[in-house]
């Protein structure tokens, strides 16, 4: 293996445990979204104490194929997400004992300690097997959430998952909470974000089923729309002000969480349409996590987050 | 004619008493920014208000920017008069070499014909001057323009404060923030 395909394993390794946090995400680097990459940014801060940017990501994460290996401090940071000390630890390959001259005895002597190790590593299995709890082994994400008209597969983190048997008022599942729920017994669930309309599904056990069942969410065009309107830049500013006009709700309330939650920050039609109108950089750390239609479909109330 | 008089003083009184009472509301509310809202609250909102300020610098150094179709330009200037208390709050001349002050609208009418900017905006400066309704804060702002470069350090009052806001039908007061003067330090 060279130091570009070790590179490529190490992207591998790093959605493995991206996934570990945020279960729902079933992509490759391709489908990686904005969102993801903000979510991963962050997890890298809260694990690795470090802070990797955006457009980072974009430069050596996202592109299937890479030109050129980024610096190695920013492989450590990597690595140590993925749980190895360093890019030298993690590119470490043992020598081979075909690739070395060895003396018979030395053969012989590595001849025995291979059994030796075989033997220990069958009865380790055999151990690790009638011990594990079966319900341990399921690694199976309990399902795939995906957008019902282009099927493209929905940022886990734009998703509350509910369990609908509960009363109302009760907290979101969490991925474990979910995972446990769903392995022996099938779930009804009420699926609720500011993008989708609210879905109520009934989840079959990871148990009975070879793959996990895939739940269509039917966006709210007028959500997305905003959505993409904070990402946007200057260019068809009066197109955008236009739609704006016609998708938001004369009573429309917007309001921005400041960083921690210590405080808000309100913004009318006119307002919003403003800000949204002229896209300053400081709309890329905005959140839509919470929308509210008028029965036509309008947008009466946002809540966002700031980062 | 005694009745009169009674009626002058009594209304001299309540005069008195009403200004009084309003000097006396003031004064109470003179340390209400730091009274109503919580130490972390307050400098999470003081430390909100410093996107205000970028936006603002966001937007003027847009406006030097050629070949700005006229009703873009509009829009940001409209933008960027939101952010202030009134048109005639005086800002920085971001266009001349030396250090003055004068109207941000007319800056916005002398940005118009400059050449364009390179505008940075450093670190907040921060300052333990709040009062009732407004605080002040500090910073650097460099400017870049035909390969010179210049720095104006400045202080500035942003005021914050409860408004009416609009929504719509109904109305409610909601704590609102408008930049104030520009002083250079």
């Amino acid at each position: 293996m060279n130091e570009m395909q070790h590179f490529q394993e190490l992207k591998r390794r790093v959605l493995e445990r991206y996934r570990q946090d945020y279960p729902y995400f079933q992509g490759d680097w391709k489908t990686f979204s904005s969102q993801d990459i903000l979510n991963l940014i962050a997890l890298l801060e809260r694990e690795c104490k470090e802070t990797v940017s955006e457009k980072w990501i974009y430069t050596h994460l996202k592109p299937e194929t890479n030109t050129k290996l980024p610096r190695k401090n920013m492989l450590h940071v990597l690595c140590r997400f993925v749980g190895v000390s360093g890019w030298d630890e993690f590119i470490f390959e043992p020598v081979t004992i075909g690739s070395t001259v060895v003396s018979k005895e030395e053969t012989k002597r590595s001849k025995r300690g291979y059994l030796w190790g075989i033997g220990m590593g069958v009865l380790l299995l055999a151990v690790a097997y009638f011990l594990w709890p079966e319900k341990k082994v399921t690694k199976m994400p309990p399902i795939k959430l995906q957008n019902q008209y282009t099927q493209e597969a929905v940022d886990s983190s734009e998703v509350q998952v509910y369990d609908a048997t509960q009363t109302v008022g009760a907290q979101p599942l969490t991925p474990q909470q979910f995972e446990e729920k769903v392995r022996e017994k099938p779930l009804t669930v009420f699926v609720k974000s500011p993008f989708y309309k609210d879905t109520i599904v009934q989840i079959p056990p990871t148990s009975s089923v070879q793959s996990p069942p895939v739940v269509a969410l039917q966006p709210d065009d007028y959500a997305m729309m905003v959505k993409a309107f904070l990402k946007a830049d200057i260019t068809d500013w009066q197109k955008r002000k236009t739609q704006l006009q016609q998708i938001l709700s004369e009573d429309l309330e917007v309001m921005v969480m400041l960083k921690g939650g210590l405080g808000a920050e309100f913004y009318n039609k006119a307002q919003f349409v403003q800000k949204l109108t002229i896209p300053t950089p400081v709309l890329k750390r905005w959140e839509i996590v919470d929308i509210k239609n008028e029965p036509d479909g309008k947008l009466k109330v946002i809540r966002i987050k700031q980062e | 004619m005694r009745s009169g008089i009674v009626y002058i003083v009594f209304l001299w009184c309540a005069s008195v008493w009403s200004q009084a009472a309003t000097e006396s509301m003031k004064t109470t509310n003179e340390q209400s920014l730091k009274q109503v809202f919580a130490a972390p609250v307050l400098q999470a909102y003081q430390e909100n208000s410093d996107i205000k300020i970028q936006e603002l610098f966001f937007y003027l150094q847009q406006l030097t920017q050629p070949g700005l179709e006229p009703s873009l330009r509009h829009e940001m200037e409209t933008a960027c008069l939101a952010l202030f208390v009134n048109e005639e709050t005086l800002v920085v001349d971001l266009t001349s070499p030396t250090p003055t002050l004068l109207p941000i609208a007319t800056l916005l009418q002398k940005l118009a014909q400059s050449a364009p900017i390179q505008i940075t905006v450093s670190e907040r400066v921060k300052y333990n001057t709040v009062t009732y309704r407004s605080w002040t804060c500090g910073y650097t702002i460099g400017c870049v323009q035909n390969g010179s470069s210049r720095e104006y350090a400045i202080s500035q009052i942003v005021f914050f404060q409860l408004l009416p806001q609009q929504f719509g039908a109904h109305q409610q007061q909601t704590y609102q923030y408008r930049l104030g003067a520009m002083e250079l330090r």
